[in-house]
């Protein structure tokens, strides 16, 4: 699927285009030294990187403005997912999901399925909803027994480490990704910096910061943007996250989580062709 | 949780660990049934093992299944429960001790009958050419007893088990009745009435006994109950006026 193709198909913003970010929590702060950069108002050269160069004079404002769209609901997207795995639903996540708008068909038969499900289990709730909703977000992220298999641990370090530890490589590598983008983990955090919550946090600022950027006509700084993001995508949400989804499936019973394994997972499907277009484009246009 | 254990995984695809290591085996199996609230499902002794095991909540669990002989909406059980736990607090609400008996199999929940045809389906909407999934308008749920509720409430016969109670502890009827009488009074009576008018009865020197013993056990049995005081119910009222003839 090419990018125009994702664009008319609205799998790039599938849904929440229309709706205000889910009510933002933030796991990540800036560093000190980020916000004295930004404070002294000097921006540091950006060396050229792989993913291409966007060239200001070929792509016509037109199409920077719709990148910069398609980046915006990025960011909306990785943030309600975000929400979602961070803790327990609440009544206010529930009134956001109700208001929403949910394409029927994305393109992607994964998301198709998982919107099919939630916007189902919306369809029938009832007084005791949010408490059954606890009850299976500890099923599936928090578990009963010490067995690793138990639950769909939403750590990036429990599936990628050979003993399905927390706090190993993967926690070290991404939370050098934050610090690079002058990100450090908020005091009231008490997790791993790889729990699923805060990748996806990491990637809807990348998303936001990407959009200014291209609204404000800064490509280079965009362009250094979506590569950090291209990196963090395919190295370590794609490495793990498909996966995890799989558990969740696995562990939920509701049609709320189980939805959302499905929407995550075909949501990175889409990222991944998203980024490997934009990718081939850029070789072609050098 | 900061470690976990981990079986030595073996596999020739050096990728394929993370999945090798996410079957589950039989014994977790069970776990998740068990969690999945499924332990006593199919279980006929289900209801009464509850009542063994939430022994405190007896009177809440009866409650609900005595008010829901008929179909009632899930806020109004809700509140019920509330009213039942007004003078006896507990963490265990209406929404978690309809759960336990809706898993023993005695409750049940139903759709109201209005609105029981219609589909619980996505919509699809169309926008701007585009079409879109709409929820379905939840439909009411309602709480209703089943039949092996219906069974229990109906085997469940509190004058004789107050009678049992008090024959098997013939040896204090004496103070028992006391204790009835002073809960019969207009406005109940109060602990340390009880304590007063119980304590040093030579009845109750050796084995040691207080008032709070019979108090209790006449509150197990449905005779007297508090609400600000220790006042005489319905049953303990029959069983003092069958014992004065």
């Amino acid at each position: 699927m090419n990018r125009e193709e994702c664009t008319k198909n609205r799998v790039i913003n599938p849904n929440f285009d229309a709706t205000p970010k889910p009510e933002a929590v933030a796991q990540l702060t800036p560093t000190p030294e980020l916000i004295a950069s930004l404070a002294a108002a000097e921006k540091a050269p950006h060396a050229a990187r792989t993913l291409g160069d966007i060239d200001p004079e070929k792509m016509e404002a037109e199409e920077l403005a719709e990148l910069a769209g398609a980046c915006e609901s990025r960011a909306n997207m990785y943030a309600l997912l975000s929400r979602v795995y961070r803790v327990e639903a609440d009544q206010a996540l529930l009134d956001q999901l109700q208001a929403a708008n949910y394409a029927a068909n994305t393109g992607n038969k994964d998301v198709d399925e998982g919107y099919r499900l939630l916007v189902k289990w919306l369809g029938q709730t009832w007084e005791h909803s949010l408490l059954d909703l606890a009850k299976d977000y500890v099923r599936a992220f928090i578990g009963y027994t010490g067995d690793h298999a138990s639950a769909a641990y939403p750590f990036e370090s429990v599936y990628r480490s050979e003993k399905h530890l927390l706090m190993q490589e993967s926690r070290d590598e991404v939370l050098a990704c934050y610090r690079a983008a002058g990100l450090e983990k908020d005091e009231s955090w008490r997790e791993g910096e790889d729990h699923v919550a805060l990748e996806f946090e990491y990637m809807s600022t990348m998303a936001t910061r990407a959009a200014d950027a291209l609204r404000s006509a800064d490509t280079k700084l965009a362009q250094d943007l979506l590569n950090d993001q291209s990196h963090f995508l395919q190295d370590h949400l794609n490495a793990w996250v498909p996966n995890f989804t799989k558990d969740v499936e696995r562990c939920a019973t509701t049609k709320f989580y189980r939805g959302f394994a499905l929407i995550t997972r075909g949501y990175l499907e889409c990222e991944m062709e998203l980024f490997g277009d934009l990718a081939a484009q850029a070789e072609k246009a050098a | 949780m900061s470690q976990m254990e981990n079986d030595e995984i073996e596999c020739g695809d050096p990728d394929c660990g993370a999945q090798a290591a996410w079957q589950p085996g039989p014994t977790l199996q069970e776990s998740i049934a068990q969690a999945a609230g499924h332990r006593d499902a199919g279980d006929p002794k289900a209801l009464e093992k509850l009542m063994q095991r939430m022994a405190t909540r007896r009177d809440s669990l009866l409650g609900i299944l005595d008010f829901c002989r008929e179909p009632h909406a899930v806020a109004e059980v809700d509140e019920h429960v509330a009213e039942l736990q007004s003078h006896n607090a507990s963490v265990y609400d209406g929404a978690a001790l309809c759960t336990m008996l809706q898993q023993a199999g005695a409750l049940e929940v139903e759709t109201d009958a209005d609105e029981e045809n219609e589909s619980d389906e996505p919509q699809i909407e169309v926008v701007n050419g585009v079409e879109y999934l709409r929820p379905a308008k939840p439909a009411q749920k309602l709480w209703r007893t089943t039949e092996i509720g219906l069974a229990y409430l109906d085997s469940f016969d509190p004058k004789a088990d107050l009678a049992r109670l008090l024959a098997d502890d013939a040896t204090y009827m004496d103070i028992y009745l006391r204790v009835l009488d002073m809960c019969a009074d207009n406005g109940g009576t109060t602990t340390p009435a009880l304590s007063a008018a119980i304590d040093k009865d030579p009845l109750v020197q050796s084995p040691r006994f207080f008032a709070q013993h019979f108090t209790e056990r006449l509150e197990k049995a449905g005779a007297v109950e508090w609400d600000g005081a220790w006042k005489i119910t319905d049953l303990g009222r029959s069983y003092l006026e069958d014992a004065s003839r």
